[in-house]
């Protein structure tokens, strides 16, 4: 009796989103009907109609229907993007029937030969059509209305206690069990990476744990924020968040050279307010001192408006805009053309300028229309989205307006206008667009925790609510009031609850409840200092660094994959070869010095795991040494390279 | 970026394959029937298999070869250059006369002289004719390698699906497209896997300073620790890591099967010297071992915009006993029906000569050769007006061309790609029609 199988036909792990408390609540008394009724299809109560439709036949609707039946055709009248929707039903009446597939038409046009058939040219398998009829015939078992009521919003008195409630109620409403928390020592290590960029020193774990021990986390936490450690690990996040890894070609060069690296390390450092800092780099002004260096975010971009614009879009809204280019957002009704051309339009009048990252402003210009597929044709305006507009004064059609010296307000250079498209547009979203907060907020969850409480964590849209979508709403409307205060955020994240789980939980439990860790990957900066701080040696060295950032330049990716190319770098780098010379590594040296191959084991094993060897390990790890044909120092090299190779180092703990 | 939720990498069944796989061919055995059995327990059905499965060898001429020094010479007119034509093995069909051997086994080739293409740029158009149909914003179309590699899944060889022997990192714009995605929406693993130049493979990167027995011994053990958390955290990260690890050892196995100096000395002889000459012999060896796509490269030393007849003639008489000598050993092995060989450049040259006493770009007539699998032989098809200005009769753009390759290689061109959330794709789009004439 397999409960995967009757919940969605196929051996994958299908995650719940809770809708509300009640619904979770039914689907645990569903769990218990469905294990007793297996098998008797006529009782389909194995799963109610929201969680159906949201796992199941939405995606199943996108794939095949919604282009046709969305927000950029209505064929018929009809629009299936969402439950409401396809209730309203189509010009011709309803397609859906409560409770009674066999009397719905939608379910009716799916069948092989049926008279018309949907859709136009294909065929829905049988378990496909299943889940349609098996959503059907749940929808009378829920109200028409969503039971959502509008709860007041809660208060809470700090970010960790937000977090801690909001989380462990998410729990309940699953019905899942939380992972154990970690102890002090995995949890040392795990900060030390996520706020410092590399694993603890053994005498900085010693030092944590011979702290009071109710005072010890939070001390531990507010002296990483202030290191300049921290900013530059922040630094190195927001650098592949904001302009993507620099591949080959001397571009990370151009990046520290023209200052984009002190500029962003610095605004971590100083806790530059996030809105202010965004402004600087939409700006792209060097008027303050601070600015410096904020041009280059879109100077890099060299006057491709249209990449700027996709680029500031997760920024500012949290959600990618790219698909909205051509015509409105296929899936969701919240991303328009204009949309993605108002974007386009702020940014549109700039141009770089040789020689020194600065990124000219025209006083004129700029004005474009765009088309969508079907050739209709408009004029980009500013737009916003929550639709404000920025307004500007638009010459008369057909005329253009002149440029001039008195346009612009640096005496006869011609780069900074008295009125700049990209001020104004900066100015009205740094402030007031909640979207701001919310998208710094979402991002720096994903970073700590593993994933968005918006998943994707660049998707935040229509398409994708929140795992606990009233933390989500807290948590913004808290950063945005406390002046968008990073450290406050990141202090706050890293002393909760959920942040310090274990990563494994009991059963399978799904990764949005954050009932566990989720498993992050190093990231190759994280990875260098790492293996640097194992070997006995200062964590900074730019050369190991670039290079094992070239063959590691994943940062979270949604799909961890390890290439062979990357084993192939594990496997023989010089630069790790090198590290573990005898003559340059004193845990090497220190190793081979010890007497006995047991104590050995021992130690290389805290030094690179933290940790003491299991059994097996142990046994195993005494038999390398037995029977490694060389000296002793090659032996400690060979095993601490297996260590630090293994997926456990290359892991977040 | 829909709303299910999918937890557990779907990937983890092919894991198990692939496991299978390396099992069985790790330890740099021979290759042999047995060792091919790692997934069928029927040795017959291995056989078969093996017999079944296409090769495509790609030379990809960079810069782009003119068609009046090649396959669609126009002696005495004035954009015919110097060189006059031959006569080839097929009646009434003449080759450029720096192509004597590939005029002698003509009967065996096929030639397209009316290709007619848009893109008159080096990137452009090399990313039009690696992709086989017009960009669409916002998308990375896969290559034909990528694509082959995907329908050609998990294989029962120890080589990568996609192989591309390239030996001059740089080449301007083809560099640029080198540092391009060429796997688009398929994903990195079907990306190709280089060599050549700074690519060379495999294990010779290793450490001089690690023993053979000492890497074994070290590696054994990390696979033991990656495992061991594998199993304790069902860890992906983990189970990822001894995947491409266990990759890295079915490659350093076959590493031999890519080393210029095994192959027999006589062979290297005949294709003659230079990069181009041996990696089409090292092509053919790791298609006789079961590669299903080599693509060779050579920088792009065919763009003559400057003393074009003086280079061609002596880029055409290499290409000419290169294609010659791959030709006839595929046909000796008996590989010519399973092997599809496909000569080309991005585009053609100008039929006039520019003031530097070259050719320039010339897309809208434009010829190629391709022949073996699932193709006649001895076909000529199109045809340029008496200048080889423009394309007199059946124009076939780069769609045709893969909608052919495609179809030749048993693959359905017109087969969408399962692509959630994105748009619909096919391999070849607008259903464009196959070259007929050529195809069995």
């Amino acid at each position: 009796m397999d409960f995967a199988c009757l919940r969605c036909e196929t051996k994958e792990m299908v995650g719940v989103i809770s809708v509300s408390g009640w619904c979770g609540m039914l689907r645990r008394h569903c769990f218990f009907l469905c294990v007793v009724f297996h098998g008797l299809q006529s009782v389909a109560v194995a799963q109610d109609a929201a969680a159906l439709w949201s796992q199941q036949v939405q995606p199943l609707f996108d794939q095949y229907c919604v282009k046709c039946h969305g927000p950029l055709e209505q064929h018929s009248g009809l629009e299936l993007d969402s439950a409401a929707a396809v209730l309203k039903g189509a010009d011709g009446g309803a397609v859906v029937v409560p409770g009674k597939p066999e009397d719905s038409r939608l379910f009716q046009y799916l069948a092989a030969g049926s008279e018309p058939h949907m859709p136009p040219g294909k065929q829905l398998t049988e378990a496909q059509q299943k889940s349609v009829q098996q959503w059907i015939s749940q929808l009378s078992q829920v109200p028409r209305t969503a039971p959502v009521a509008a709860l007041p919003a809660r208060s809470f008195s700090s970010v960790t206690e937000a977090v801690d409630v909001c989380v462990s109620e998410g729990w309940a409403e699953r019905g899942v069990a939380a992972a154990e928390a970690v102890s002090d020592g995995v949890w040392c290590r795990r900060v030390y990476l996520d706020l410092a960029g590399r694993i603890p020193t053994a005498a900085e774990l010693d030092r944590f744990l011979q702290a009071p021990a109710e005072v010890r986390r939070a001390e531990l936490v507010d002296s990483l924020l202030q290191s300049d450690e921290y900013a530059v690990r922040m630094r190195e996040l927001w650098d592949v968040f904001l302009l993507g890894r620099p591949g080959r070609g001397g571009r990370e060069d151009r990046r520290r050279q023209h200052g984009w690296w002190s500029f962003l390390e610095g605004a971590f450092r100083d806790n530059r307010p996030w809105n202010d800092t965004v402004r600087s780099m939409l700006v792209a002004r060097g008027d303050r001192p601070e600015d410096l260096g904020a041009s280059w975010f879109l100077y890099e971009r060299r006057n491709n408006h249209q990449a700027i614009a996709e680029a500031v879009a997760p920024l500012i809204y949290g959600t990618r805009v790219d698909c909205a280019q051509c015509h409105d957002h296929p899936l969701t009704r919240d991303i328009r053309q204009a949309h993605y051309w108002g974007l386009v339009t702020a940014f549109n009048r700039s141009k770089n300028v040789d020689g020194g990252a600065v990124v000219a402003e025209s006083a004129t210009g700029g004005f474009v229309n765009f088309t969508n597929l079907k050739k209709e044709s408009q004029p980009a305006l500013m737009v916003l989205l929550d639709e404000r507009v920025v307004a500007e004064e638009r010459p008369a059609e057909g005329e253009k307006q002149a440029d001039g010296d008195d346009l612009y307000a640096d005496g006869g250079v011609k780069q900074v206008p008295r009125v700049s498209r990209r001020q104004a547009f900066a100015e009205a979203v740094v402030t007031s667009n909640p979207l701001l907060a919310r998208s710094f907020v979402n991002r720096m969850w994903f970073v700590l925790l593993g994933r968005g409480l918006v998943h994707p964590v660049d998707e935040m849209n229509g398409r994708n609510p929140a795992s606990h979508p009233e933390l989500l709403d807290w948590l913004s409307r808290d950063f945005e009031s406390h002046g968008y205060d990073v450290r406050r955020l990141m202090r706050g994240l890293v002393l909760s609850r959920p942040y310090g789980l274990g990563l494994v939980s009991g059963g399978e439990v799904p990764a949005s409840a954050f009932a566990a860790a989720i498993e992050r990957p190093l990231t190759g900066e994280q990875l260098a200092r790492s293996w640097r701080v194992v070997a006995g040696l200062a964590a900074e060295d730019d050369g190991l660094r670039r290079k094992v950032t070239a063959a590691l330049p994943e940062v979270l990716p949604r799909e961890y994959a390890a290439t062979w190319q990357q084993a192939q770098f594990l496997s023989g780098t010089e630069a790790l070869a090198e590290l573990l010379r005898a003559e340059v590594s004193p845990t090497v040296a220190r190793l081979s010095a010890l007497p006995s191959v047991d104590e050995r084991v021992r130690v290389a094993f805290l030094e690179v795991c933290g940790r003491l060897p299991d059994a097996g390990e142990r046994e195993r790890s005494v038999e390398f040494f037995v029977e490694y044909e060389g000296d002793v120092s090659a032996a400690v090299r060979d095993f601490l390279w297996a260590l630090m190779t293994s997926a456990e180092f290359l892991t977040v703990p | 970026m829909s709303g299910a939720e999918s937890e557990r990498c779907r990937v983890h069944e092919h894991s198990l394959h692939r496991r299978l796989f390396l099992r069985g061919l790790c330890g740099g055995a021979a290759v042999s029937a047995a060792s091919f059995s790692g997934l069928f327990v029927n040795p017959v059905l291995a056989a078969a298999a093996k017999q079944a499965q296409k090769h495509c060898i790609l030379l990809w001429l960079c810069g782009a070869p003119s068609q009046f020094e090649t396959w669609d010479p126009k002696p005495g007119r004035p954009s015919g250059g110097p060189f006059g034509s031959i006569a080839t093995s097929l009646p009434g069909v003449h080759f450029s006369s720096l192509m004597p051997q590939c005029a002698g086994i003509a009967d065996r080739l096929n030639v397209v002289r009316s290709m007619k293409t848009a893109q008159t740029e080096h990137l452009q158009a090399i990313t039009l004719l690696q992709q086989g149909n017009p960009d669409r914003a916002g998308f990375t179309r896969p290559t034909l390698g990528s694509a082959i590699s995907q329908a050609v899944g998990q294989l029962d060889s120890r080589l990568p699906n996609f192989i591309f022997i390239d030996p001059v990192p740089g080449g301007n714009e083809f560099e640029s497209f080198k540092a391009g995605n060429w796997a688009g929406w398929l994903g990195a693993e079907h990306a190709p896997v280089r060599i050549g130049g700074e690519y060379t493979p495999l294990d010779r990167q290793l450490s001089e300073a690690v023993p053979q027995h000492d890497r074994e011994a070290r590696e054994s053990l990390r696979r033991f620790l990656t495992g061991r958390y594998e199993r304790a955290r069902d860890s992906r990260i983990a189970r990822s890591q001894n995947a491409a690890f266990e990759r890295l050892l079915g490659m350093t196995a076959s590493a031999e099967l890519f080393d210029l100096e095994r192959l027999p000395a006589e062979d290297r002889r005949r294709y003659g010297p230079g990069s181009f000459a041996q990696h089409t012999l090292l092509a053919r060896s790791l298609v006789e071992h079961g590669a299903p796509f080599v693509m060779v490269a050579n920088g792009m030393n065919w763009d003559n915009h400057v003393f074009q007849h003086e280079i061609h003639q002596m880029l055409v008489p290499e290409l000419d006993n290169v294609l010659f000598q791959l030709i006839t050993d595929l046909e000796q092995r008996g590989l010519l029906e399973s092997t599809l060989v496909i000569a080309m450049g991005e585009f053609g040259r100008t039929p006039w000569i520019n003031a530097a006493r070259g050719r320039d770009h010339y897309p809208d007539a434009w010829s190629l050769m391709m022949t073996g699998c699932g193709l006649r032989r001895g076909v000529v098809t199109g045809s340029t007006d008496a200048d080889g200005v423009s394309v007199a009769d059946r124009p076939y753009s780069e769609q045709n061309l893969f909608a052919t390759i495609f179809r030749a290689l048993g693959l359905d061109p017109y087969a969408e790609y399962d692509l959630p959330g994105m748009p619909t794709f096919h391999r070849v789009e607008n259903e464009a029609s196959v070259i007929q004439e050529l195809l069995v």
